[in-house]
């Protein structure tokens, strides 16, 4: 009986891999998944960092406080989308995993594309879940009609995020500290990203690092979509295409990482 | 197709220590397992075991020579050796703490891609076969050290390897545990496969091996069977002394005894137990008792030499044998 | 009294033994100081754009003086979960515990330590406002605002411990760190006055020792009265989140043992 099950290619095998294990990884290695945190952090924070924006912006008045509503209901995703790739990729390393699962022949894009999935997923909930409070609290209006669009454009910011978590975590495989990243790129969104602030305030040189990283054209499109104006889909091509871009060059530099560790022996002492 | 499971030719592994100084983890080594065989990599701590498992479980680099799998080179043929090989590691590490037993197997299951209608079969099968069918929806965080090892054999496993490579598997369990893993290697694990463990216990070697190498200082020192390694011993015999209270100047004065090869010295229960390799022919036993008539001796016998004797003399022979 | 100098120097020395190995800790990683030196920047910029064309009157120096002690208050909260959690990970709160100092003189300097790094936040958030903000750099009363910070940042440091001290029993709970960020901003009056909070959620602030602390460092800034009655409810109530800490800490290091929740990740 010795050999009969190692041979195996073809599409379910694939999609296995690619949801099932995805998912599983997931569950063993994003830390906030179990109630005890996944309450206070994924939701709770989201919740008191929308409530604090509406309320410091009332208290500013610049803008309407469904502006800052919005913003922050889709930055919201970022909780889970930066920081559940990033630990489901650094994790291995902690959880000694990292030798038993780079000795499988599982391909590596797959794989670890795989661990993005369920991270968009609690992304997309996380914002919708905050767009329903900016209903509540900050007269946030929902236009029925283009609900679709809206998705859309909360769906493709969340994706374009978790892309760039999955970068901080190969990082992260590296330096062991993709969470400082995580925090601070989290932060750094607040600013430069269109949350609370708009990109035609910022300096230049701020608005290109905005434009540069994910969640900026997102958040514009779902803006756009929010006030009936044109222009939204062009915003979510873009956000889509930064969201490709990222991924490939976290499974690059993944690539990079297992080549080195296999020469230099890099990613097995802690 | 290659006669041999298992080849190393030449291997050799350089890890740059720091300060443009290198060290050679492993150096020259070659080896050949026979199909179905049940190899022994002995050696102290450093010796390049475990740099050579990982050469073999495709996870490092050889600086030079060559590693083949089943003929396929761990170099180049990465996705088949993988394919055909399985890996269990010991220790606490290596499983995911918040899966239970059943999904750390289902998540190594689709890495392997094994599809899922043999899966279920399979892993009940491999859950069923190390005992662990009961605990399969606990939390491997409560597991105890043993079943961590028997979970880490059923993972091993998934893909039914032709080759399986198991390091230090009973590192860190008690007696008992270590047992009826032996027996779960000797069982399931073995099953017709071909096995390379590494251990720093000798009477595993022993029992479990057909064939057995010594590694020192990343360099094979002898190979063979047990008996064989065991027969380098031939024409000595131990003196065990249990004894309270020796201390470096008496184990000096013994060493220039003549007849005396090397000796050593270990704490058993509160006493400490004395080997000494001797000379079958000149019996030392009087003028040993004489250097150590101030101490307390307990007890005093001779023995054949065992395995553990036979790597003893070995690696703590000279600078190279 | 003899015995009782002796005890003093002794928790003295511990205190600031700690304190230099916890600041070596946190500066050996080369991205937690990147962090500590762009974080206060992104919370000057962010304050400082929220304003801009506002009709509010703050001024520059409030903004920046309220965007510091956020990140004041960000670096402390992270740092004593955080704190916790290495000392889990390296496998040695267990011996920690086990030894004969208490485990308060052991959290305190964790505690001082990532203060110590607020300080030096709300330091660069003042200096990032001056160079890209225009904010003008004279204090109204230099020595207050000394003081002010000084008891400001102690009372941080005693609120991080007192959660910290939960975060032995709890190892979820240094996610809580990250919940708590928001509300104590708000509470604290940190840019948007504690005035315009509703009623009942006022009397929350005033038991909140950083809000005191806030309120001080603004007044000897802008040279409003009543900064001493500020510094005096601020330093009264850490001393009393010190003893509360201290009998939960007694407490919570019972209840870790008997849950056996100490070696946990």
């Amino acid at each position: 009986m010795v050999g009969t099950l190692q041979r195996n290619v073809g599409a379910s095998v694939t999609l296995r891999l690619f949801f099932a294990a995805g998912w599983r990884s997931h569950m063993a290695l994003f830390r906030w998944m179990r109630p005890s945190a996944f309450f206070p952090t994924v939701i709770g924070v989201p919740t008191v960092q929308l409530i604090w924006f509406v309320y410091l912006g009332h208290y500013v008045g610049t803008h309407p406080v469904a502006y800052y509503a919005v913003g922050n209901a889709l930055h919201a995703c970022a909780i889970a989308g930066l920081f559940a790739p990033a630990m489901s990729i650094q994790g291995e390393r902690f959880s000694g995993t990292l030798t038993a699962v780079l000795a499988t022949p599982a391909r590596r894009s797959v794989m670890f594309l795989g661990r993005v999935v369920p991270a968009v997923l609690i992304g997309f909930l996380t914002s919708v879940v905050m767009l329903a409070l900016g209903v509540v609290v900050a007269d946030v209006e929902l236009p029925w009609a283009r609900l679709p669009q809206l998705v859309g454009a909360v769906l493709v910011t969340t994706a374009s995020c978790c892309a760039f978590g999955l970068l901080i975590g190969a990082i992260g495989l590296r330096t062991r500290e993709a969470i400082l990243i995580a925090n601070l790129t989290s932060y750094l969104m607040l600013l430069v990203c269109g949350v609370n602030v708009p990109l035609e305030s910022l300096p230049d040189w701020l608005q290109v690092v905005g434009r540069l990283m994910p969640m900026t054209h997102g958040i514009q499109a779902a803006r756009e979509v929010l006030a009936g104006t044109t222009g939204a889909g062009g915003l979510m091509l873009l956000e889509f295409l930064k969201a490709l871009v990222y991924l490939g060059i976290a499974l690059v530099v993944l690539r990079v990482l297992e080549q080195n560790s296999r020469r230099h022996a890099v990613l097995d002492e802690m | 197709m290659s006669d041999y499971a298992i080849e190393l030719d030449n291997l050799s592994r350089v890890f740059r220590a720091g300060q443009g100084k290198t060290k050679r983890a492993v150096d020259q080594l070659s080896l050949r397992i026979e199909r179905g065989e049940m190899f022994g990599l002995l050696g102290p701590n450093g010796a390049g075991k475990t740099s050579t498992v990982k050469i073999l479980m495709t996870v490092l680099l050889p600086t030079s020579g060559h590693a083949r799998i089943l003929g396929d080179d761990v170099v180049a043929q990465v996705e088949r050796v993988r394919r055909r090989t399985g890996v269990i590691l010991g220790g606490d590490a290596g499983l995911y703490a918040r899966l239970s037993a059943r999904d750390n197997l289902l998540l190594f299951a689709d890495l392997y891609g094994i599809p899922y209608r043999e899966q279920k079969r399979r892993i009940g099968e491999l859950l069923d076969m190390v005992g662990l069918l009961k605990s399969e929806r606990t939390r491997v965080e409560a597991f105890s050290r043993g079943m961590k090892q028997r979970l880490h054999i059923a993972r091993g496993l998934l893909h039914d390897p032709e080759v399986v490579i198991l390091d230090e598997p009973s590192n860190g369990i008690d007696p008992v545990g270590a047992r009826e893993l032996r027996e779960l290697v000797r069982g399931t694990v073995r099953d017709g496969r071909t096995v390379l463990m590494t251990t720093h216990y000798m009477f595993e070697a022993d029992e479990l091996c057909d064939r057995v190498a010594v590694m020192r200082g990343g360099r094979k020192i002898a190979e063979g069977t047990p008996e064989s390694l065991k027969k380098q011993t031939d024409g000595q015999v131990v003196l065990s002394l249990d004894i309270i209270g020796v201390g470096e100047p008496d184990l000096d004065r013994l060493r220039l005894l003549p007849g005396v090869g090397s000796l050593s010295v270990a704490e058993v229960d509160g006493s400490q137990r004395l080997d000494l390799h001797c000379d079958q022919q000149t019996d030392v036993t009087a003028a040993v008792m004489a250097e150590l008539r101030h101490l307390n001796v307990l007890r005093v016998s001779k023995r054949e030499p065992t395995l553990e004797d036979a790597y003893i003399s070995l690696v703590s022979g000279g600078d190279d044998a | 009294m003899n015995v009782l100098t002796r005890r003093v120097a002794s928790s003295t020395l511990v205190i600031s033994r700690g304190w230099l190995l916890e600041l070596r800790q946190l500066m050996r990683s080369r991205l937690y100081l990147v962090t500590a030196v762009i974080l206060p920047l992104v919370f000057a910029s962010l304050a400082h754009y929220m304003f801009a064309g506002s009709h509010r009157t703050e001024g520059p120096l409030v903004i920046a003086l309220s965007a510091g002690l956020m990140g004041m208050w960000s670096t402390t909260l992270m740092g004593s979960g955080s704190a916790i959690n290495r000392l889990r990970f390296m496998q040695v709160l267990e011996p920690l515990v086990a030894c004969p100092t208490s485990t308060f003189l052991f959290s305190v300097p964790f505690a001082l330590a990532t203060a110590s790094m607020g300080i030096y936040s709300l330091g660069a958030t003042l200096v990032w406002s001056t160079l890209f903000f225009g904010m003008p750099v004279e204090l109204a009363s230099p020595l207050l605002f000394a003081v002010a910070l000084l008891v400001t940042v102690v009372s941080l440091a005693l609120l991080g411990l007192l959660l910290a001290s939960a975060f032995i029993l709890y190892p979820t709970a240094q996610s809580l760190a990250n919940f708590f960020e928001y509300p104590i901003w708000m509470l604290s009056g940190v840019l948007v006055p504690v005035s315009s909070l509703p009623e009942p959620v006022r009397y929350l602030a005033d038991v909140l020792a950083p809000s005191w602390g806030v309120k001080a460092i603004m007044r000897s800034a802008t040279g409003e009265g009543g900064t001493l009655p500020a510094v005096l409810a601020c330093s009264l109530l850490s001393v009393l989140y010190a003893l509360i800490t201290l009998i939960l800490l007694r407490r919570f290091e019972w209840l870790a043992r008997s849950s056996g929740t100490l070696a946990l990740q």
